[in-house]
């Protein structure tokens, strides 16, 4: 609470703070066009946490990179507010900095080393409030370094003196520190100390309690997805197949591949040999995809029809999309 | 300490670390942690550098040809001038620190004058990629591949042999070094997850090159610096030594050593002490360079 009252009034409640429409990223590289994402639309309610699963290789941090505004996208719009993020006038862009942050994976090269914590920490502070920062530097870097649970002392130092896991609440403390609407996580564990990695999941969620925003959490580890989000998207070869509400997707998963990731993940139970789902196979190179299905390659039901037509992503009940000829 | 290790039995054998003999002297320590010798060299050339009018025994360009040809104290000369004089009377000592001033004009100027022009290029150049890239890189391609000493050597024979066309000459032929390496290193940090970071707070491009690029490429940047005051240095004495650095009146350590290899067999202090002096000068800045290398690397501050 603290932290939001500093900074400005509590913005109305609106339905989304970040939406993307249809949204297409194309690299050209030798030998023709990697479709890193693939008519994706997704929106992130305030307040929420949705989380974005699936191999590597599957589009999840090209989607971070376009909601962040730091590539445009080849098809489609990104909105914030409203506003395709690429058409912003200047100050509706400070806007966007101040409301949108991240953290992610790597905890070492995400702080520049040349820098102190308290550098580090305030640089959107200072970049985006301009002279109003001033003065209330010392106070909100102290409250920031408190509520990630380091200590004041920490704001003096350099980043080589801390650990991972204190890097990662370092860089947690900065994305924070102007109480954004959206805090895009890409793998913000996936390097860290298993033993760290629940410290770390629980100070996000608690600080999510207090700033009220909302976290594009962006992970492989179905675990850590589960405990963070509200809805996940999961992601195959540049697109959503599955999109739901937690329960629903660990529950009652209906794309084969969901099942497929879900029985590769759960922890092995000698009562209940889960083999049935599992997923065989390489995933296919995303320069030259299978036609129809993405995932016919590898899905163990697949039908001729499955290679004809590209199955769309489809609402079976209960905000429970699907991309599956074959889900009920 | 012949202690057997024994395995499998009760608490674990903690072996004790080795500390080494306590330096008896404190200046010892001092030694080890900062480089004294090679800055109390460089100290004596700046210095001197500085204060050449002012402390030269002698006038360094007025000949006295009753006194030439002295050897060094110690050698069979005498105090009036302690290293001896040259084939013309003039005193050693004076022009080795006359000449301790323009080696140090010259290579700092030169070492500013390109590290500028090289920081800026490869900044640019890594920084905002694509055709600026491209065109600054071949640039920096051509210069690098031209033997520069025949260069400096064409072009003061051109215009001229006078210091600043030296200065000039020398500038237009080392940028390419700092633009190469830096380039590389600027690639290297603009893709660091802090750099795009630093994008999505918001931060404009000059602040990300400023306060997020530059600090970083400090370090590539002082060991080149360094390697290059030490090799203007030694250019410089190169091209006076050919004739086409510094004009002659003015006493240079190249210079110098050129008029001593005629009078080699006579007195051979008029090759060594200007030898010597650009050996130890040079030395004495890598070594202090390296040492500062590490020290300005915050993983490597001791606080």
């Amino acid at each position: 609470m603290t932290i939001q009252d500093r900074t400005r009034p509590a913005t109305p409640p609106a339905s989304a703070v970040i939406t993307i429409e249809a949204v297409s990223k194309v690299y050209p590289v030798r030998g023709g066009v990697l479709k890193a994402v693939d008519n994706v639309s997704l929106s992130i309610p305030r307040g929420k946490t949705v989380g974005v699963v699936g191999e590597s290789g599957c589009g999840k941090t090209t989607l971070s990179r376009l909601v962040l505004r730091m590539e445009p996208p080849t098809e489609g719009r990104v909105l914030f507010g409203g506003r395709d993020v690429w058409k912003l006038g200047r100050s509706e862009r400070k806007g966007f900095h101040r409301g949108v942050a991240a953290v992610f994976q790597d905890p070492y090269s995400s702080l520049n080393p040349r820098h102190r914590v308290s550098q580090i920490v305030l640089e959107p502070v200072r970049v985006n409030m301009g002279r109003e920062s001033g003065g209330l530097s010392r106070v909100r870097l102290n409250d920031l370094l408190r509520s990630v649970g380091l200590p004041e002392a920490a704001a003096g130092l350099y980043p080589h003196e801390f650990s991972g896991g204190q890097r990662q609440r370092i860089a947690i403390a900065r994305a924070i520190s102007l109480s954004p609407d959206l805090v895009v996580l890409d793998e913000p564990v996936s390097a860290l100390d298993v033993s760290i990695r629940a410290q770390i999941l629980n100070l996000l969620k608690d600080l999510q309690q207090q700033i009220g925003g909302a976290y594009l959490f962006i992970a492989h580890d179905l675990a850590a997805v589960r405990h963070m989000s509200d809805e996940i998207a999961v992601m195959y070869l540049g697109a959503v197949v599955e999109y739901a509400p937690v329960q629903a997707i660990y529950n009652a998963p209906k794309h084969p591949y969901t099942q497929g990731l879900l029985a590769a993940s759960l922890p092995p139970d000698p009562r209940r040999p889960n083999l049935d789902a599992t997923i065989f196979g390489e995933i296919p190179s995303p320069i030259d995809p299978p036609s129809g299905c993405r995932f016919r390659t590898r899905c163990p039901i697949a039908v001729a029809h499955c290679a004809e037509e590209r199955p769309p992503l489809r609402e079976r009940g209960d905000g429970h999309l699907v991309a599956c000829h074959l889900a009920d | 300490m012949s202690q057997e290790v024994q395995p499998f039995e009760g608490a674990p054998i903690v072996t004790p670390v080795e500390i080494g003999p306590r330096p008896r002297f404190r200046g010892l320590r001092a030694i080890r942690r900062y480089p004294v010798i090679p800055l109390f060299i460089i100290g004596v050339v700046v210095l001197s550098g500085l204060l050449a009018p002012w402390i030269q025994p002698h006038e360094p360009n007025s000949p006295d040809l009753l006194a030439s040809l002295e050897q060094p104290v110690g050698f069979g000369g005498d105090w009036s001038h302690p290293l001896g004089t040259d084939e013309l009377g003039r005193d050693v000592l004076s022009r080795v620190i006359s000449g301790a001033r323009i080696s140090l004009l010259i290579s700092l100027s030169v070492v500013l004058g390109a590290g500028a022009i090289g920081t800026v290029l490869a900044l640019v150049a890594g920084y905002f990629g694509g055709i600026l890239d491209a065109v600054i890189s071949r640039i920096t391609d051509v210069f690098l591949s031209v033997p520069f000493l025949l260069v400096a050597i064409a072009v003061v024979g051109a215009w001229g042999a006078s210091t600043q066309h030296l200065v000039v000459v020398l500038v237009f032929m080392t940028w390419s070094g700092y633009a190469r390496v830096l380039r590389g290193e600027v690639l290297r940090i603009r893709n660091l997850e802090f750099v795009k970071l630093a994008r999505v707070a918001g931060c404009s491009n000059g602040r990300i090159l400023f306060s997020h690029i530059l600090p970083n490429i400090v370090n590539p940047l002082v060991i080149l610096a360094t390697l290059q005051l030490s090799a203007v240095i030694i250019i410089e004495a190169s091209l006076s030594y050919l004739g086409l650095g510094v004009p002659l009146p003015q006493a240079t350590w190249g210079g110098m050593l050129a008029e001593g290899k005629n009078y080699i067999g006579v007195s051979n202090a008029m090759v060594i002490i200007p030898g010597v002096t650009i050996a130890l000068t040079c030395l004495s800045i890598n070594l202090f360079g390296d040492w500062l290398r590490v020290r300005l690397d915050p993983r490597f501050r001791q606080l």
